[in-house]
């Protein structure tokens, strides 16, 4: 996929600059609503979520300082240690944004149970985004944002991906992680 | 609650979005994330500048985080589950 720089939004560019990044040191997925925005959503946004796989604390602070050299910088620390093991192992987020702006930020985790490893086992470069980055598949960005998000804008995301896809989703995928959604994450 | 013609709104751009390639919502959709995004950033530069600015956009800042963990927390309590208010994760 080639990268134009005059069809990328700031969005884009940012997200594509983090990876760049990132993949470098682990496998990522990007998921939830810049999903739908990468789809022409036509809505605003400030975060950008991307699930890491869960790497140790010596691979996390070669990343943190790559993303540094690279002109980011985490809004929670500045220590790396401090940011793993205070939040990434407590399973809390951390956001990084580019130095010295204040949005837009990555929303960074790692993944924590069976649903995050199989949402980057079956991540997905998606053709129509034109983008260069993994995705989570549309079945699971619809499933989450139906099961377990349910906020207006998070059912207004999922129609749009329904619309867009309404000849190529798997329905029973659908159904499959949902009920996983139950299972893990309702029950 | 929005009202219905919302989410027929919705509904229409995302009709159109299928119809047509990137290269034409893309031209639509653009302005929009951009400019709040640039908007927002020269707000806090300019507040930057101010007396006391720098310490109120790191209140915001907080202000922020706490309300993202304030969400999760909900959710946990909901859902015995906790961080999925904002991602998938």
């Amino acid at each position: 996929m080639s990268r134009e720089v005059k069809d990328r939004t700031i969005l884009d560019t940012f997200a594509e600059d983090f990876v760049d990044v990132v993949e470098k040191h682990a496998k990522y997925v990007i998921v939830s609503g810049f999903v739908a925005i990468a789809h022409g959503r036509s809505r605003g946004t400030e975060v950008v979520d991307i699930i890491i796989e869960r790497i140790n604390k010596d691979a996390f602070i070669k990343m943190h300082n790559d993303l540094l050299l690279a002109g980011f910088e985490c809004i929670q620390s500045e220590y790396p240690k401090v940011i793993y093991e205070d939040y990434l192992t407590e399973k809390t987020s951390v956001r990084y944004v580019r130095k010295g702006h204040f949005i837009p930020e990555m929303e960074l985790k790692l993944a924590k149970d069976e649903l995050d490893d199989y949402q980057i086992r079956t991540r997905k470069k998606l053709p129509l985004t034109g983008l260069d980055l993994y995705f989570s598949s549309i079945e699971m960005n619809i499933a989450f944002k139906e099961e377990l998000l349910r906020s207006e804008k998070d059912m207004e995301d999922a129609e749009h991906l329904r619309i867009i896809y309404s000849d190529m989703l798997d329905e029973n995928e659908l159904i499959r992680i949902k009920a996983e959604i139950r299972r893990l994450r309702l029950s | 609650m929005r009202d219905r013609t919302h989410k027929e709104q919705v509904i229409r751009w995302a009709e159109y979005v299928k119809k047509h390639p990137r290269s034409v919502w893309i031209k639509e959709v653009k302005p929009l994330i951009d400019s709040q995004i640039i908007m927002a950033n020269n707000f806090y530069e300019r507040h930057a500048k101010t007396e006391g600015g720098i310490e109120r956009i790191r209140n915001l800042r907080e202000i922020k985080n706490k309300s993202s963990s304030v969400k999760r927390k909900i959710m946990k309590s909901n859902t015995d589950c906790a961080d999925d208010a904002d991602a998938h994760g």
